[in-house]
């Protein structure tokens, strides 16, 4: 832990701490969330209070009024709608940007990302998680490359390199060249954000979800996710096959494996409905 | 009647978008595909009609969805490779002069695995190819690689680029 503190320390652009993130997380799991407290929240934040009041303009929930009141916005969208959104307001400064080192040009971890929390969140509906947990898992899952990229940026095609060379995965790659790798890199800056220990272990246990007891169903959720995107087309970078199978994510989850290519569907029509949703203004 | 100004060549970039398929028999046109991961990209050609198209598919089989297969023919295997080769015919493409290339088709690691989508979607690739008495001309399928591919209708040339890589490296030359 030392060592992954040391090397975010380093880092001289860490991203933003979304601060409003985990008191959100917690409101919504109170039982007495009401709309006022959560705009309390947000609204001092000028960038979540107009993304929520833009989308709450969007296609998908406009009526015949335009809405310009955030507890009016938030009524419309619904908690859950409200809190993705943040969550993504919250990561689109960090992962819009292009990712050098992992081959990412600029949208495409953004893309991934966004991808991975909607199948995560439609995964979540389907075996009865939390969607607003796996939304916010899948979407943050890649965050630990974000801090590499700034980082080894300079000699960028070493972890490419060494991935050909050796025939292993990105993440046997980057702990041979770094000593640890993004998932535990992302787990911890999670972890010191004050995330909830369910997303942080997720994070870090996205590549071998049945090591990561007891939210190893989360996990796996996140490693679907995953693959699924990569499967959709979104967002890659080089050698994004580069991971290694888990086959036990569907008996953890109790899906068919037959289920696999259903999902990719699925995802892709849940994508294109909430797209223009998140097409955040930073 | 004053004479039509004389237009100087230019390459007409089309891209064509995941689970979509475009034909064209205009020699201007440069199909470009992004983003092939597992998913396939093929690319058919006829020489003599200089008809080309491009067509990138996600799934092999429509039968999880067929109403997908019918609304979005371009996703799967099963229903794409019908609609590419209907619509060149249509612009007189013959079967017997039509020239195949494939490039996609990316495999995570390890074998025998749940998620090999890409072998999948080859191997119903292979099928279909064969029902409709076509074979491939040149490929390059698997590794762990994305690729980009792009189909000159002119003369018929593929090219790929590898992510990570600068170069475009010929597929199938004209």
């Amino acid at each position: 832990m030392q060592e992954l503190d040391a090397f975010i320390d380093k880092v001289k652009h860490l991203p933003p701490a979304p601060r409003v993130l985990p008191q959100l997380m917690q409101l919504l799991s109170s039982d007495d969330a009401d709309a006022t407290r959560v705009v309390q929240l947000i609204q001092y934040d000028p960038g979540l209070a107009a993304n929520v009041l833009r989308a709450s303009n969007t296609t998908a929930f406009a009526a015949s009024r335009r809405v310009a009141d955030l507890g009016e916005a938030i009524f419309r969208l619904g908690f859950n709608t409200v809190f993705q959104l943040v969550v993504a307001v919250s990561a689109a400064r960090s992962l819009r940007p292009a990712q050098k080192a992992y081959g990412m040009g600029e949208g495409d971890l953004w893309q991934h990302s966004v991808t991975s929390g909607v199948a995560g969140r439609l995964l979540a509906r389907m075996t009865g998680n939390d969607e607003n947990i796996a939304f916010t898992a899948g979407l943050l899952h890649d965050l630990g490359k974000v801090i590499i990229a700034q980082v080894i940026e300079d000699n960028s095609f070493e972890l490419i390199r060494t991935l050909e060379k050796e025939g292993c995965s990105l993440l046997e790659a980057e702990k041979r060249v770094l000593g640890f790798h993004h998932a535990e890199l992302g787990s911890r800056l999670l972890e010191r954000w004050n995330f909830p220990t369910s997303v942080a272990v997720a994070v870090r246990f996205h590549h071998m979800p049945s090591a990561a007891e007891p939210h190893h169903r989360l996990a796996s959720i996140v490693y679907l996710s995953n693959f699924i995107a990569y499967t959709l087309g979104h967002g890659y970078g080089h050698n994004a096959f580069a991971f290694r199978s888990q086959n036990t994510v569907f008996s953890i989850l109790g899906l068919d494996p037959k289920m696999l290519e259903k999902l990719v569907v699925l995802t892709r029509d849940e994508f294109e409905t909430i797209e223009t949703l998140f097409q955040i203004k930073a | 009647m004053a004479a039509s100004p004389s237009l100087i060549p230019f390459d007409q970039r089309v891209i064509v978008g995941v689970a979509d398929m475009a034909v064209s028999n205009n020699p201007n046109v440069v199909f470009t595909t992004y983003s092939l991961g597992s998913c396939l990209g093929i690319s058919v050609h006829d020489p003599v009609a200089r008809v080309g198209g491009l067509l990138h598919l996600m799934l092999p089989d429509s039968t999880i969805d067929p109403a997908k297969g019918i609304a979005n023919p371009a996703m799967f295997v099963d229903t794409a490779v019908p609609a590419l080769l209907r619509a060149a015919y249509q612009l007189k493409a013959e079967r017997c002069r039509l020239k195949v290339c494939v490039a996609g088709g990316a495999q995570i690691l390890d074998d025998n695995n749940f998620f090999n989508i890409g072998r999948r979607n080859h191997e119903a690739l292979l099928r279909t190819l064969e029902r409709n008495g076509l074979t491939i001309h040149a490929s390059a399928v698997g590794g762990q690689v994305n690729r980009t591919m792009m189909l000159r209708v002119s003369d018929g040339s593929v090219t790929l680029r590898i992510s990570g890589s600068k170069d475009e490296v010929p597929l199938c030359r004209s």
